[in-house]
């Protein structure tokens, strides 16, 4: 089993999402799909979602909490930190290359 | 009444996520756009192996009331509903042969479409053939040889573009008897239904149930091994 994102195929995208949603604390399914449309403009539909949080899941990066209410909130892992934190600086990486190569003319 | 599309997911993942999702999908306005991607998502349940493996470490707290099946090859209900699809398509090719149809495409043997009928037999075959093979796996033994027993006859018998004395013994004392009942839709019936459309039909009902007790999660296990 793969140990980033991109073994994820198209749900590559959706599970950076999810684990970032969840960096900031553990939120059940309908409250990080809010939080992604509010942070990254994203609407992701609900099969999509469950599709990221099963694979993230199945891989440990992400944890279910007990259930509240008939939801399990959901919580980054160690693993899941680290992914997440090495997906980002990957990121940031490539933003930032990219940004230099438009200052110079 | 939006819980009827979480039913197209593998029963696995219901037993672990069908509660959330519900309340997920009774939480936002389920339109055009979120109906796709359900619909999208439960190919990819179904058809993911990774997903169609969930182990019962996997599935989370047990819902009260579900009983949860024991893992469930994922393919078993694509792979009934498929071979069911082209069982059925092959006989209405086959019947167009003999019946002209206001509109459709001729697959008579002066049509460029000649072979579809073939093809479609050939497939549906095949099909059986690799649900025999699977079954195999599952150690379902009698089911198993039934069902290459049967994809077997299909594929050679299908092969065959005229239905010939192999096909329809009485065919040739038809012909001997001048009777060209063959020209008529229910004497093309007749020609086909002695070996080719009895295991069409016998394979294609058990397509369906096998299908069905997948998606129902009733019967179909893999073994530990």
């Amino acid at each position: 089993m793969s140990t980033n994102l991109s073994g994820l195929g198209r749900f590559a995208d959706s599970a950076l999402f999810v684990l970032a949603s969840l960096a900031s604390g553990p939120k059940h399914g309908y409250a990080i799909m809010r939080d992604v449309h509010r942070e990254a403009g994203v609407q992701m539909g609900p099969g999509t979602l469950y599709g990221a949080i099963a694979r993230l899941e199945k891989r440990g990066w992400i944890a279910a909490l007990p259930a509240e209410d008939r939801r399990h909130p959901y919580t980054l892992t160690e693993e899941g930190r680290r992914v997440l934190t090495e997906e980002c600086t990957q990121l940031r990486r490539f933003a930032e290359s990219v940004l230099l190569q438009d200052a110079v003319p | 009444m939006n819980r009827r599309w979480l039913r197209l997911y593998p029963f696995v993942w219901r037993a672990r996520y069908e509660d959330e999702m519900a309340q997920l999908i009774a939480d936002v306005p389920l339109g055009p756009r979120p109906v796709v991607d359900l619909i999208r998502g439960s190919l990819d349940a179904w058809l993911s192996r990774e997903l169609g493996h969930l182990g019962p470490s996997d599935r989370g707290p047990a819902r009260p009331g579900s009983s949860a099946p024991e893992t469930r090859r994922p393919s078993a209900l694509w792979l009934s509903s498929l071979a069911t699809a082209t069982g059925l398509v092959s006989i209405c090719l086959t019947l167009l042969r003999a019946v002209a149809v206001p509109g459709m495409v001729s697959v008579g043997a002066a049509s460029s479409w000649w072979w579809t009928p073939v093809v479609a037999r050939i497939l549906f075959g095949g099909l059986i053939l690799l649900i025999g093979l699977e079954l195999v796996r599952h150690r379902h033994w009698w089911s198993a040889a039934a069902a290459i027993a049967c994809g077997t006859g299909i594929s050679i018998l299908g092969a065959q573009w005229e239905t010939t004395g192999t096909v329809s013994p009485h065919l040739v004392a038809q012909g001997a008897a001048g009777l060209h009942l063959y020209l008529t839709w229910w004497g093309w019936i007749a020609d086909y239904w002695p070996l080719q459309f009895l295991l069409s039909v016998v394979a294609i009902s058990c397509c369906v149930v096998a299908g069905g007790m997948a998606a129902t999660g009733r019967r179909v296990t893999v073994p530990n091994a």
